[in-house]
């Protein structure tokens, strides 16, 4: 039997196992009125949520004080319309927008292949991009991304190469189910990649110069910190030194195998994690790097209908998220959320200041160079990596990316 | 208002009764567990009925296909199903001697070597030998361009060959 009559008639199958219950409809109806009570009052909270939420209660409410533009909705108001109206800056697509011949280079697919030399276009009348002075190639050198069959890639940003770093381990029937799904590169350049995750948390391995795991930890979605310190995912957040000695641990305390990405702060001292909700949506929680608990993190609200992933800090302290909006990724947009307290009060008065609208290119995932001046964005369906500079100045790589990837870091 | 509301309730029963059994079924494909496909084809109804603004007429089963599949992500990623349904569809197989239950057992085999693609991989070659979709179908629901459906089949249909080539040997 041809393969493809194999799958047609097993899939089928599989299909036909499964009948609609007779009470479909009224589950539906019960459920979508369940939903329109949530939104109506507040969200009920989950443990982390409800801790949160007795704790901001406490405190004083100017903190939440509306402010003139967007604004991160209050997170003791976790559900419903969302008072988020950005200020879109479109940055204008590839093809005609201000994107400044920097460099021609082979084009690289992540796959591996050479495919083809491209040109960077030029700057066009319609620019629409905000001002700022285009800075050519990143200055960052090296990329590192995982794509989503599990192969870590190193980034030549400059030249478009692309080099296989590891591959995600099979067992002896070929299988691969521990897949290789994050990947982070220290202050030396070394490089540590995550497998995640069946059927608990992953694990993370050092990658050694001849390219051989070494296993650090237990845990998944590394990201180091500006003062060398890994940390990794597990049932909250665990802070290893580079030689996988455990430091501290923040406990899951409600986020437990919810959160799904990490990015620490160019000062050290705050988490963003991306947190999947009892529903499936996902947020942000912020929490103090020192904190014993994410019981302590306040979770910023994505507008209603989108979601946001992704986390990257700034150096001036102001937080990116890709925001999807919508179906799948056709609309998705940077926004930058900027904490109007200060330093003193890293965990108050986050306002959503502006989007940053990329255009064609649809970011996937986002990433914040060391010391976070440069953002890297991966786009969705295929294309170049693209640089934002500081000013959110759109530059280019002559990295295209194939697939789609799981992780991002340079 | 109300007749807003009572004509929103009206097509989405419409819908309902004309998708739900198909986008059950697509998510039993995906994710190998009745319970979680019920909740996932609920959930994509929800979402729909939550939208500010439908998708076109006509627009609607891409938009509730698109929302089942970026769910079934979700559950696969962090919670770790992948392993538990495909260990689970093969300890639920009883008696494997009769004709029957042998073909049974084949299918299961197939649809958790399916179930454990990339995910990528996987959303492509159910959205073609399980929903019918055509290339470019498969590229507007997913956000891909059509080479990537392409070489995303091919690359699964290469690791499924290898997988199941005594499979194919015997029929």
């Amino acid at each position: 039997m041809s393969l493809d009559a194999l799958l047609e008639r097993a899939l089928d199958a599989e299909g036909a196992s499964i009948d609609p219950a007779p009470d479909a409809w009224e589950q539906l109806q019960a459920r979508i009125e369940h939903e329109a009570e949530r939104t109506g009052a507040r969200r009920r909270p989950t443990q982390g949520h409800k801790d949160a939420t007795h704790r901001r209660d406490s405190e004083a409410s100017q903190e939440y004080s509306a402010v003139p533009g967007d604004e991160v909705p209050d997170p003791r108001t976790l559900r419903g319309p969302s008072p988020i109206v950005g200020e879109t800056i479109p940055a204008g697509s590839p093809a005609g927008r201000g994107w400044r011949l920097a460099v021609a280079a082979g084009v690289v697919a992540l796959a591996g292949a050479a495919v083809a030399v491209h040109y960077w276009p030029s700057a066009s009348n319609d620019d629409q991009i905000r001002t700022g002075t285009p800075q050519g190639i990143p200055p960052v050198a090296t990329a590192i991304a995982v794509t989503e069959d599990g192969t870590l890639l190193r980034l030549h940003v400059g030249t478009g190469e692309v080099e296989t770093l590891a591959e995600s381990p099979t067992d002896a029937d070929g299988q691969a189910n521990e897949h290789i799904s994050g990947a982070a590169i220290g202050l030396d350049g070394m490089v540590v990649l995550s497998t995640c995750c069946s059927p608990a948390v992953g694990s993370t391995f050092r990658l050694e110069a001849d390219r051989t795991p070494t296993k650090l930890a237990d845990g998944d979605t590394p990201t180091f910190g500006v003062t060398g310190e890994l940390a990794l995912v597990a049932y909250g957040i665990d802070i290893y030194t580079v030689d996988g000695t455990l430091l501290r641990s923040i406990d899951g305390d409600g986020y437990s195998g919810n959160i799904m990405d990490l990015a620490w702060s160019p000062d050290g001292s705050l988490f963003a994690a991306e947190i999947v909700t009892d529903d499936d949506r996902r947020e942000i929680a912020l929490v103090r790097a020192d904190a014993r608990s994410m019981a302590e993190a306040v979770v910023l609200k994505p507008p209603a209908g989108s979601w946001w992933s992704d986390p990257a800090f700034r150096a001036d302290g102001s937080l990116y998220v890709i925001e999807h909006r919508g179906d799948g990724d056709r609309r998705n947009v940077l926004r930058r959320v900027v904490n109007q307290a200060g330093p003193n009060d890293p965990l108050s008065n986050y306002t959503s200041v502006e989007t940053v609208d990329l255009g064609e290119v649809r970011p996937s995932r986002l990433a914040a160079a060391e010391e976070g001046e440069w953002l890297l964005v991966a786009p969705t369906g295929g294309g170049a990596l693209v640089a934002l500079d500081p000013t959110n100045t759109v530059s280019s790589s002559p990295v295209q990316v194939g697939e789609p990837l799981t992780d991002l870091d340079w | 208002m109300a007749d807003r509301v009572a004509r929103g309730r009206s097509d989405l029963e419409g819908l309902f009764r004309q998708h739900y059994a198909g986008l059950l079924r697509l998510a039993r494909v995906l994710t190998g567990d009745d319970e979680l496909a019920e909740d996932l084809a609920q959930e994509a109804f929800v979402r729909l009925n939550a939208r500010a603004a439908w998708p076109q007429p006509g627009a609607e089963l891409a938009y509730l296909r698109r929302t089942v599949v970026n769910l079934s992500h979700d559950h696969f990623r962090r919670r770790g199903v992948v392993l538990r349904h495909s260990r689970g569809a093969r300890d639920d197989l009883g008696d494997v001697t009769s004709p029957a239950a042998l073909e049974r057992a084949e299918q299961h085999r197939v649809a958790s070597a399916v179930r454990r693609l990339p995910a990528r991989q996987r959303d492509c070659v159910v959205l073609r030998y399980y929903a019918g979709c055509s290339d470019s179908e498969v590229a507007a629901l997913l956000d891909i361009g059509i080479g990537s459906v392409k070489s995303n089949i091919a690359r699964a249909r290469s690791r499924l060959a290898r997988e199941l080539r005594d499979l194919r040997d015997q029929t």
